[in-house]
């Protein structure tokens, strides 16, 4: 079963991704964490096949945990959720290493995205 | 014996030995004389005592009447040339041309007269008898004489109680000498030739002035001599023209020994004089008239002088604005009035006569000499706002207005202090509240933003997601109720995309964090994606705006002037220029629009947001500049400190 660690400081919103994932994704939702300096302490510990990182989050920012990531675990593949569609977010994700980039509120989307990205591709879905 | 005492010439006239002095007879005998001369002669007795002098009027026929006379008299006859001493029973003949001197019974031709015409050799002689003794004799033949000559001397000879024989005009003698002499009263006896000759010597006994030679055949006593010598006048001037000039002098010495011609011309000089001195005197009044005008004048005007200072004063001291008199040169405080006095807390005593930059406070120095210089170069200085500290070390701020003017030939400064102190503070307490309203306008929109993005559009995803779950759970089933849910769906796709933009509109996430250039170019994306509108960004890297409170007033700023481009400049296109030029950044935000009226009412620039602009704007120190006109674009210019002072610093300047 594929293991996915959320980042998202929502709780709520957390919890419903964290339930669709598992539901419909058939997926191991490991943990979801409020912040991205949690996350960079608590990965060391698990066995992770992905991570789904919000864009906005208090403190360190997602995309500089994923930047964080790039030079710690290299590996793990991330998809960006954000409730920014700007093509500026979109790009300086890419950049910071992410695989794919996705707005927030279609769960489908998202569970295609984590698909994509766990397959090795990239998927940047961006729009409005 | 003539001819021995006849002193060389060049003898000094005054050293000469006292000599027996005969009373001496002039002859005139005027052209045509001679036949009368031969006849007086013959008439006269062998040895009368008396010395003859006959002036010689032959013109240039010299020996002519030598001649005749050694003829006619066996009296010795001389021709006189230097000096000479008279001596009894001789007969001299003097030159004409020139002026002579008797004193003492000694003749002297002293100088030549004028030219030939203008000679008198008559008056001459006359002159010289009646000036040299006592009583003086003459005797007048008749002859004519030109231009009168004759006439003066005799009138001399009668002035001074002298003698004057004429002989009688003879057949057809018609304006001879004598005839006028007669005619003019001047004769003591009239008689032909020959008998005035045979009567000499009584007539002279009777006048019994002269006793010696009263003395029948007797010489004249040196006695008399000296008694006439005493009488002497001094010799008289060489012409009556050149009498003039001493004339009043020998009148008084001489006893009243002038003659007639003198007097003349005296009076003649008199009248000349007389006129020049009316001509001066009215001159003088003249000028003495136009002097009172003159003084009139200059009273007038000093009267309307210190009409105007007393009017100054007045102005300077019951004016409620307070004003300085200081001296150019040196900032010497010469005045100052009771608001003055107010205003600064100085009494009179303590300022005036000091140096305004030594008086501690009254300006800051390096303001005060910038004000200076631009006072000299532009002769006034209107509204400089500047900073005074009064007597109680309070600092109050004055509008200044200073004129250059000039004081009794001094430059002079006329400095007037409208205390604005309460205005300034007002307007800096205006200046505090909108800075945090516009500080708190931002802070209130970025909580706003942030209440929407964290939470309320989290909840709408999660809301969002679970429905899409029930979606799926529903799939297959109730086709109506499957339609329903896509509808909720697409509404709530609706409802996040209008969240997520009230979000980035109240509050860019740009901002956070990130660089002025960057939210600009992601301002301009959004104006293009989302309006249409084509921006053509030119910004550099050689700035940084570290103040966010700046950063986010200058992104609205950009943000809203491109708003305006949008709504008012129909054109779909503009440009942003951002600079950085050392300590200051220059943005342009330039379209090619519609453009309006910058100098319209001012509702326009306030309906466009660009008062808000500038008065935000000028918190930081920085300024707005609009250049716009109708059908011609508009172009904003803003220019900001990039490290400015916090609004608070900002307002406290």
């Amino acid at each position: 079963m594929t293991s996915i660690l959320i980042v998202e400081d929502h709780e709520l919103l957390g919890e419903i991704l964290a339930r669709y994932l598992q539901d419909k994704g058939q997926m191991d939702v490991l943990a979801v964490l409020p912040t991205a300096e949690e996350a960079l302490n608590r990965l060391d510990g698990l066995a992770v096949d992905a991570l789904l990182v919000d864009v906005s989050l208090p403190g360190m920012s997602g995309i500089e945990l994923v930047a964080r990531l790039q030079q710690q675990h290299s590996a793990i593949p991330c998809l960006m959720l954000s409730a920014h569609a700007d093509k500026q977010y979109v790009n300086r994700a890419r950049d910071a290493g992410a695989r794919g980039y996705v707005i927030k509120g279609d769960p489908r989307l998202i569970l295609r995205g984590l698909k994509h990205v766990l397959n090795g591709d990239g998927f940047f879905e961006a729009t409005g | 014996m003539a001819d021995e005492q006849a002193h060389p010439r060049g003898t000094p006239w005054n050293a000469l030995p006292p000599h027996d002095v005969p009373p001496i007879i002039g002859i005139a005998a005027a052209t045509g004389g001679g036949s009368a001369l031969a006849d007086f002669f013959k008439g006269l007795a062998p040895a009368t005592g008396f010395a003859f002098v006959i002036a010689d009027t032959s013109a240039g026929k010299e020996g002519t009447l030598s001649a005749l006379l050694e003829d006619e008299t066996p009296l010795p006859v001389h021709q006189i040339n230097g000096a000479t001493d008279l001596a009894a029973d001789h007969i001299y003949l003097i030159p004409a041309g020139h002026t002579l001197e008797l004193r003492q019974g000694r003749l002297r031709p002293v100088g030549l007269t004028d030219a030939p015409r203008k000679q008198r050799p008559l008056d001459e002689l006359l002159y010289a008898v009646a000036a040299g003794q006592r009583t003086p004799i003459a005797v007048v033949l008749a002859g004519n004489a030109g231009a009168a000559d004759g006439m003066a001397g005799a009138s001399a000879v009668r002035e001074r109680g002298g003698l004057l024989l004429v002989e009688a005009p003879r057949a057809g003698d018609n304006g001879s000498l004598s005839s006028t002499m007669i005619a003019a009263g001047l004769a003591d006896l009239v008689l032909p030739a020959r008998e005035l000759g045979a009567r000499l010597q009584a007539t002279v006994s009777a006048q019994g002035d002269t006793p010696e030679q009263g003395a029948e055949g007797a010489p004249p006593s040196s006695e008399g001599a000296a008694e006439a010598d005493e009488q002497a006048v001094p010799p008289h001037a060489p012409t009556p023209i050149q009498a003039a000039a001493s004339a009043a002098a020998e009148a008084d010495a001489a006893g009243g020994g002038d003659d007639r011609g003198r007097i003349a011309a005296l009076e003649a000089e008199a009248a000349r004089l007389r006129e020049r001195l009316e001509a001066a005197t009215a001159r003088y009044e003249q000028a003495t008239a136009e002097l009172q005008r003159t003084n009139d004048q200059l009273q007038s005007t000093n009267d309307d002088y210190r009409a105007a200072l007393e009017r100054f004063a007045t102005l300077f001291h019951a004016n409620p604005i307070a004003v300085a008199l200081t001296r150019a040169a040196d900032g010497l405080l010469v005045d100052l009035n009771d608001a003055a006095v107010d205003l600064f807390g100085y009494s009179r005593d303590q300022i005036i006569g000091r140096k305004t930059l030594d008086i501690a406070g009254w300006f800051p120095a390096a303001k005060r000499r910038e004000s200076l210089a631009r006072l000299r170069e532009e002769g006034i200085l209107r509204d400089v706002e500047m900073e005074i500290v009064t007597a109680s070390n309070e600092t109050r701020v004055a509008l200044v207005t200073a004129v250059l003017t000039e004081m009794a030939e001094t430059p002079m400064i006329i400095s007037c202090f409208v205390d604005v102190t309460a205005r300034v503070a007002a307007e800096r307490e205006i200046h505090r509240l909108a800075s945090e309203l516009t500080l708190s306008e931002q802070a209130e929109r970025r909580r706003l933003a942030n209440i929407l993005h964290d939470d309320l559009q989290q909840r709408l995803y999660a809301i969002q997601m679970q429905l899409h779950m029930l979606q799926d759970d529903l799939s297959g089933e109730d086709p109506r109720s499957a339609e329903q849910m896509r509808d909720v769906l697409d509404r709530l796709d609706e409802t996040n995309l209008m969240a997520r933009h009230l979000t980035v509109d109240l509050s860019p996430p740009v901002l956070e964090g990130e660089g002025l250039t960057e939210a600009v170019q992601w301002l301009v994306t959004q104006m293009d994606e989302r309006a249409g509108l084509s921006v053509a960004l030119d910004a550099d890297d050689s700035y940084q705006v570290s103040n966010h409170d700046l950063r986010v007033l200058l992104f609205q700023c950009i943000r809203e002037l491109l708003t305006n481009v949008l709504q008012h400049a129909h054109i779909d296109h503009a440009e942003v220029r951002l600079r950085g030029d050392g300590d200051r950044l220059h943005i342009v935000v330039a379209d090619g629009g519609a453009g309006f009226d910058p100098t319209g009412p001012g509702k326009t620039q306030e309906g466009l947001g660009l008062g808000g602009m500038k008065r935000r704007l000028g918190l930081f120190g920085g300024k707005l500049v609009v250049d716009s006109a109708p059908g011609h674009g508009t172009r904003v210019t803003i220019e900001v400190p990039l490290s400015p002072a916090s609004p608070e610093a900002t307002r406290a300047r």
